[in-house]
């Protein structure tokens, strides 16, 4: 997809998004996209938001302390199947 | 009158009285739940009847000890985006299918506390993307008005079950209108509070500057009362502000009230009954004592497309944690790299809709869309904000159709998915603004399928417009 907002290359914003999509849905997303962003284009639009946006905020903070107290086996038990290896979250072997 | 036909405040006066326990008032909802939602409606996912009895026979005891919160032993349902630890919490997406949460939403456990029985959790657009709940991964909910059409979205599974008197009340999510829009298909009551009102921990995020818990019930007054439970200041919320509303504030008259009717509301693109039927709330309100004014929001017409770029960015940021690594399904088990366990695991997962929104998001936020897009999509959000100040000098409340048209064919497909969105331009725009709004039905009971009058008004005011909901369902009893 290129700054006009046309269509260049599906797949590498699939790649961007962490989705892996197989040649159909690909040309399915492709035909919705390009309508999709022509129809956010709309806001380019507004000569109004020409202005930068300039909104001053102020963030609230919070000191970085723990304060949820969940115990280790209950976060463990939302885990996917196959998810955990004694008290740990596993994952596939991807190294040799 | 059958007894799941009460409203909320009758429920809580009989179990004072001991008219019914409320176990047995729990009972009746759930067998009702059992015996009509399978064939009839599908606005339920999952349901625990221990779960529920156990809720119930405490509160039952607290009844009995006196002096019991005002929702004691009041069954309700809650949208499966808000996180309950005693129940699954899906999102109705494939990549939570068995997801059971360990915690409850800051929401649910306020509920608990009043001693209020949780009957099950209902059914959604997945990921709260979309407004027809059709995009759920298990089923598709009717409307109860008319099984052959939607009953809206994402909060339809919630409407539905108020509306079918499944529930006295239900808890949803709004995001762009997805409590408001649902109500209004359905006839219901559609509260969207303030954002930050209610907190959002615990509510699974799709688009975090505009997410908020909001309430769907009979009446006004009986949203009055779920408002006042579930609106407090949460430390665990960054965005949490303190709402104080109490039920008492929501009863009274409207005379001098200034109500606004904005044209841009009232595009072409709203249907004539729509327009009609709400032109014609709009008289009641006269006759009420209230006032019409004229208000301009000229910005509103970016709004549609602003909100799906901010919510559609914050969408792909906020979905990127589905990994299948510490909850959630997986399926990419014979993947040769972590990078493409998580691209399977995220692509068995998630269903088309979601795909296309977190494709959207990420493409606003590529390095050479974020000016063109993203940040431009925040002007205008700043424009809307300063539409809705300017326009709230001259007026109290603003009065608007919620949604252009009444419910459609669930099987009405479209090629262009920008159709479907287009359609949100009556409640996208209260979302940027983070001011809260209400949807309520334009006749008590309509020959024909229901039509939703939306109210929204400043900051906080709560009480205001929910008074002004009151007095006009008062009106036209």
């Amino acid at each position: 997809m290129n700054n006009n907002g046309n269509i260049t290359d599906t797949s590498a914003l699939a790649e961007l998004s962490r989705l892996k999509l197989s040649e159909g849905e690909l040309s399915e997303l492709e035909r919705d996209m390009e309508k999709i962003v022509s129809f956010a284009k709309k806001v380019c639009e507004s000569a109004e938001s020409e202005k930068p946006f300039t909104v001053k905020r102020k963030n609230v903070l919070r000191a970085d302390s723990p304060s949820i107290k969940i115990k280790r086996k209950r976060l463990l038990s939302a885990a996917p199947r196959g998810g955990v290896l004694s008290h740990y979250y596993a994952v596939p072997r991807v190294v040799d | 009158m059958n007894i799941t036909e009460r409203s909320l405040k009758d429920h809580a006066l009989a179990l004072r009285r001991g008219e019914y326990s409320a176990e047995e008032l729990c009972e009746a909802y759930f067998s009702k739940i059992q015996k009509e939602d399978p064939v009839r409606y599908s606005a339920f996912l999952d349901m625990s009847h221990e779960v529920t009895v156990k809720q119930a026979r405490r509160a039952d005891r607290l009844l009995r000890q006196g002096d019991a919160p005002l929702l004691c032993g009041i069954p309700y349902a809650a949208k499966d985006n808000i996180c309950t630890k005693d129940l699954k919490t899906t999102a109705a997406s494939n990549i939570l299918r068995d997801h059971i949460p360990p915690y409850d939403a800051t929401a649910i456990e306020l509920l608990k506390k009043q001693g209020a029985a949780l009957l099950g959790k209902t059914n959604m657009d997945e990921f709260a993307m979309g407004s027809t709940s059709k995009s759920s991964a298990f089923k598709e909910t009717a409307n109860p008005k008319d099984k052959r059409l939607t009953p809206g979205g994402s909060s339809g599974g919630s409407a539905c079950a108020v509306s079918a008197g499944l529930a006295p009340f239900a808890l949803g999510s709004d995001t762009g209108g997805s409590v408001r829009q649902p109500a209004s298909f359905c006839g219901c009551v559609g509260i969207c509070p303030t954002y930050g009102a209610v907190s959002r921990y615990g509510l699974i995020a799709f688009a975090s500057s505009l997410d908020r818990i909001g309430v769907l019930a009979r009446s006004c007054a009986d949203g009055a009362l779920v408002l006042s439970a579930i609106c407090k200041r949460d430390k665990r919320d960054a965005t949490s502000l303190s709402l104080s509303l109490s039920p008492d504030e929501c009863i009274g008259g409207v005379a001098g009230l200034r109500l606004g009717i904005a044209e841009e509301l009232f595009s072409d693109a709203v249907s004539s009954k729509v327009k009609d039927a709400v032109l014609k709330a709009a008289e009641v309100y006269r006759s009420m004592g209230a006032e019409l004014v004229s208000v301009s929001l000229p910005s509103l017409r970016y709004a549609t497309e602003a909100y799906y770029i901010i919510s559609s960015a914050e969408a792909s940021s906020n979905l990127a944690r589905y990994d299948g690594i510490r909850f959630g399904s997986r399926s990419g088990e014979s993947a040769s790299s972590m990078d493409e366990f998580y691209k399977i695991n995220r692509s068995e997962g998630f269903g088309k809709e979601v795909k296309r929104r977190i494709m959207l998001g990420t493409f606003v936020l590529s390095a050479g869309s974020y000016d063109d897009y993203y940040k431009k999509a925040l002007s205008v959000r700043e424009l809307v904000k300063a539409d809705y100040r300017k326009a709230f000098e001259r007026c109290d409340l603003i009065l608007s159709p919620t949604s252009p048209t009444t419910a459609y064919p669930l099987l009405r497909e479209s090629d262009d998915p920008t159709a479907v969105y287009a359609e949100d331009l009556c409640t996208v725009s209260q979302s940027l603004a983070g001011i809260p709004a209400v949807s309520l039905p334009c006749e008590k009971r309509s020959a024909g399928l229901p039509i939703g009058m939306q109210l929204c008004g400043p900051a906080l005011s709560e009480s205001l417009l929910l008074r002004a909901g009151t007095a006009y369902e008062e009106a036209i009893k």
